[in-house]
Parts: structure tokens; sequence; C-alpha cells
């Protein structure tokens, strides 16, 4: 742009065609890439138990038991930054994929539509317990501009997201590679598992909530996991894939954090 | 410089491309219901008597008011992605040289 501006002569007309074709080029990318950011989410459903969907003696008890993994996980990850400054904005990469991924609104073959998570990555480079902080950043402002998840219902769906999910993601994670799997195969199973398993708990969380002497925690638990469990499936594949990719970048950028942050990695 | 313009041509391809399929999604999805707004619905099979207690602080008001926060929301999360890339990119470039 700044060439074309300052009116350099070129030394041919075919030289200069070619650098005006790239300038226009360029243009036309960066619009397409803002458009496509402006309209990727073009329907936003949340993920989670919507506002007052959860009685309040239940929203009650599972900010309860979220609490210590927040604490817990805000002490260890000061410590990470503390260790190794760099790691600020791999954290913030880390939150940004959480944010980008929990956008998308992607159909399902089963007829219904959801949303990604992206809670695996954080876990497996930074350990389950400092997702708690990750989860919690980014259904607060779901909850606080979108309208979608709630206040009441923040205890129950940050422990499925950041505790349920997350500590899944770690542990299937170590399990693959116990199993000498490939790092990319067991990154994909992670975030696959730790994807169903995050639907899988508020399915249990919803079945606890209303179960009655009409309707017991089986009945219940099967009738939620038909809706979300179902959707979810193929979506987790989606998750597992773009995992592996966002998996493969930081470890390529970031190696030298990494090893300091998360040996086991390398 | 071959292989930044081909990433480029793909870039826009891909950008073009969900740029098109969301105006296409709404005749796709017509039917495709949230699996949050199932749940709700489910709540009222189960316990047809329950009420929320408590209603959202705030929402997006007219029909594009929730796309534009989705919208920024993956703005913000794509340009700490991006400047991320782009600064290792920059640093690596630097010890190669």
């Amino acid at each position: 742009m700044y060439k074309m501006l300052s009116g350099k002569k070129r030394s041919s007309n075919v030289r200069g065609v070619h650098v005006n074709f790239f300038i226009f080029y360029e243009m036309i990318k960066n619009i397409s890439v803002f458009l496509c950011m402006l309209f990727i989410p073009i329907y936003g459903f949340g993920m989670h138990i919507a506002e007052g969907f959860l009685p309040k003696e239940w929203a009650g008890i599972w900010t309860i038991i979220f609490i210590p993994f927040l604490i817990i996980g805000y002490q260890k990850l000061k410590k990470q930054i503390e260790r190794v400054p760099k790691t600020k904005l791999l954290f913030a990469v880390v939150c940004a994929f959480v944010f980008v991924l929990s956008s998308f609104k992607i159909p399902s073959v089963a007829g219904s539509s959801s949303h990604l998570t992206g809670i695996a990555l954080g876990a497996i480079l930074f350990g389950a317990s400092s997702m708690s902080v990750a989860g919690l950043i980014v259904l607060l402002f779901q909850a606080l501009l979108l309208a979608h998840g709630g206040i009441s219902t923040l205890g129950a769906n940050a422990f499925s997201m950041a505790v349920v999910g997350a500590f899944s993601a770690v542990w299937v994670y170590k399990f693959s590679r116990f199993l000498r799997l490939p790092q990319g195969l067991a990154v994909f199973i992670a975030a696959f598992v730790s994807d169903v398993l995050i639907y899988v708990s508020t399915s249990g969380q919803l079945a606890l909530a209303f179960q009655s002497s009409s309707q017991s925690f089986l009945e219940n638990m099967t009738k939620f996991l038909s809706v979300f469990a179902v959707t979810q499936l193929p979506l987790a594949i989606v998750e597992g894939i773009f995992t592996v990719v966002a998996f493969r970048m930081i470890a390529k950028y970031s190696k030298q954090e990494l090893k300091v942050l998360n040996p086991s990695l390398y | 410089m071959m292989k930044r313009k081909s990433i480029s041509i793909l870039v826009v391809i891909v950008a073009i491309l969900v740029v098109g399929i969301q105006f296409f999604l709404p005749m796709l999805m017509e039917n495709f219901k949230g699996t949050d707004d199932q749940a709700v619905g489910l709540i009222a099979t189960i316990n047809p008597d329950y009420t929320p207690w408590m209603d959202h602080f705030w929402e997006p008001s007219g029909e594009w008011g929730e796309t534009v926060i989705f919208a920024f929301q993956t703005a913000l999360g794509l340009g700490v992605i991006v400047f991320y890339i782009l600064k290792n990119n920059t640093k690596l470039k630097s010890k190669e040289c």
C-alpha cells in the first residue's frame, strides 16, 4: 500500500502490475478474514446450563465444589508464570483458543447444534487445575455479555468445563502416552474424550437436580445424555482436530518455555 | 514467497467459503436447535412446574446484538492467536538469520 501511494516508478510495466495485484490481493485477503471473523458466530447458542435452570440448592452446591479448584488453579498458575514469565502470552493464547472454539456453533449430524470447548489444549500444556481460571474467564464473559450460561449456574458450568473437562484431558493424554501412542494421537483422543465428558457431566448435574420420586437419576441421565452427548460425539472429532493443530503450533513456537513449564511433553 | 502466496490464497478461499456457508446455514439449520434449548425443553417435560429463579442481568438486544458480541469474542481470541503467531514468526526468522 505504501509503495503504491508513494508514487515510486516501476522498472517495468509487468513488475508494476504484479506489485499492484499483490497489494489488491492482500487487501481482499484482510477484508475476507475480517468478514470471516464477523460472520462465523452468526448463531450463538450456549453449551451450558442456562441462567436459573438449576435449583438454588444445587447451584450453591456446585459453586462450593468449584471454588477450591479455582483457588488451587489460580495459585498454581501464578507460580508457573512467576517461574517462566514468557508463559503469560502462552496462557493468553490458551484462553484465546477457548474463546474462539466456544464461540463456534456447529451443526451436528444428530440434527441439532452445539459448541466446542477448547479446554483440553490448555490442560495438557499447563495442567488441569490452571484451566479453572481460563474456564471461569470464558464462562463469565458469556454469562455477562451474551446471556449464555448464567451467574447462578457458573459454578456448575465451570465444574463441568474446567474441572471434569480439564482433568479428563490430562489423564487421557498421560494414559495414551503411557501406551506409547504418538503425541498427536494422544492429544486428539484427550480432546475428544474431554469434550464428550464435559457434556456427560452437564447431563449428570441436570439429572441430579431434577430427580424425583417419579424420575430417577438414571432415567433423567439417559434423557439428558440423549440430548447432549449424541450431538457432541461428531463435534468432539472436530475439536480433536483443532486441538492437535493448535498443540503442534504451540509446541513449535514455544518449545523453550514448554520444556521448562511441562518437561513431560518432550 | 511462493509458500506465503499459497497460504494467502488458501486463507482467502477459506474465508470466502466460511462467509458463504454462513449465509446458507439458516436454510440448512432451520430445524437445528441448540442443545441448551433442547435441555431447557427437556427440563420442562421432566418437571413442568419448575420455573427459573433467576434471569440474565443483561441480554444483547436486536437481531444482530448476539452476533456482534459473538463476533467480538471470536475476534478477541483470533487477535491474540495472530499476535502470538506473528511474534514467534519474527523470533524464528531472526534466529535463522
